[in-house]
């Protein structure tokens, strides 16, 4: 195949995976845009070294934790508004009906705090198991830590996420 | 120690499975991992629904074919500008009086009609090339699809224009000579290390 058809198959289907991964760690629509803008930028560049094997998503998805990773490093250099600053100055909604709109904010406040209980190679294993459906083998992957580690991780994520949100609402 | 960990391995696919209908985790244990792990996707699907901007946007595909014939159309229409302004000069110049600037209305998309305003007169630096500026007439309604001869009177005088002011360049080369002979003092100034 082609590298043009490659890179037009894999942005229908994984562009939502790559999207969504890159949504959960940032927490920021417009910077999870242009993460996954660059996931497709340096998957291009590297199209010559890339060989037909494998899990594209995976491969995809590694790139992704990469600038996730990366971004971490660099977040000091943001400068971070409290609560009432982001309410004054995020972008509202235009055609959504106000209750969709309070659900939404209800559901993203319970999201933040149910990640934000995570620790980060938790949330790492979780939402790659979810975007990606990927194995825990390609997890421990892209995490870069053994297998046992990486389904450990799992498994206490869970357990912290069932407290939280199901244990905690009752 | 592998027993556990497939055993772990087993338990935790199990768990984060994608939802459908009809499946049971297998035991106790993992159904309670499995209802941290489903209440976490409804979640994100309700808190960040993810829209698919791979898909919804169309993606333009430019062909090595098409660039080429776009190359080839503006070569051409380029091709025939030069042309119908070169055929339009000559013409001009042919003709005794000059060329004429029809005053008139042109019809815009809006329904509205815009006048076309006259060109300003110049000055006639050389009376022989000035044309003949008719005189602003009543306004009359142009049918868009006719043919347009203002535009080839005004890309003759565009011509003209061009022609004169390459011959006016020449012709200024006397008022320039102190700024040469300036710049070529300068020159020497640098040379002698004087400046």
């Amino acid at each position: 195949m082609s590298n043009n058809g490659r890179f037009a198959d894999w942005g229908r289907e994984h562009g939502r995976a790559v999207r969504g991964y890159l949504l959960a760690m940032v927490r920021r629509g417009d910077v999870a845009d242009d993460l996954a803008q660059e996931v497709f930028c340096r998957a291009w560049e590297a199209r010559q070294r890339y060989r037909e094997q494998g899990n594209a998503r995976a491969y995809l998805l590694r790139i992704a934790d990469r600038l996730v990773c990366d971004l971490g490093r660099k977040a000091k250099r943001e400068i971070n508004l409290d609560e009432e600053k982001w309410k004054r100055i995020e972008p509202a909604a235009r055609d959504a009906a106000a209750s969709g709109i309070l659900r939404k904010a209800e559901a993203a406040e319970q999201l933040t705090a149910a990640l934000d209980n995570l620790s980060p190679v938790q949330r790492r294993v979780l939402m790659l198991r979810y975007y990606g459906e990927l194995s825990f083998a390609e997890i421990a992957g892209i995490v870069d830590c053994p297998l046992n580690t990486a389904l450990s991780h799992c498994r206490r994520g869970l357990q912290a996420l069932r407290k939280l949100l199901v244990e905690d609402n009752r | 120690m592998n027993d556990e960990l497939d055993k772990l391995q087993r338990q935790l696919e199990e768990a984060t499975a994608p939802e459908s209908e009809g499946h049971v985790p297998p035991n106790e244990e993992t159904a309670s991992l499995r209802e941290g792990w489903l209440a976490l996707g409804r979640l994100l699907e309700t808190a960040q629904p993810v829209e698919e901007p791979f898909e919804r946007r169309p993606v333009v595909r430019k062909t090595q074919g098409s660039g080429g014939a776009m190359a080839v159309v503006a070569t051409l229409a380029a091709s025939l500008l030069i042309g119908v302004t070169t055929a339009w000069l000559l013409i001009g110049n042919a003709r005794p009086g000059g060329l004429n600037v029809v005053d008139g209305v042109a019809a815009t998309g809006d329904g509205q009609e815009r006048v076309a305003e006259p060109l300003p007169e110049k000055p006639a630096v050389q009376p022989e090339r000035a044309l003949a500026v008719a005189p602003p007439s009543e306004k009359m309604v142009v049918d868009p699809l006719a043919w347009d001869d203002s535009f080839d009177d005004q890309l003759a005088l565009v011509g003209e224009e061009v022609i004169r002011m390459e011959e006016d360049w020449y012709d200024l080369d006397g008022p320039f000579e102190p700024i040469l002979d300036g710049m070529e003092q300068m020159e020497r100034d640098f040379e002698d290390h004087t400046l």
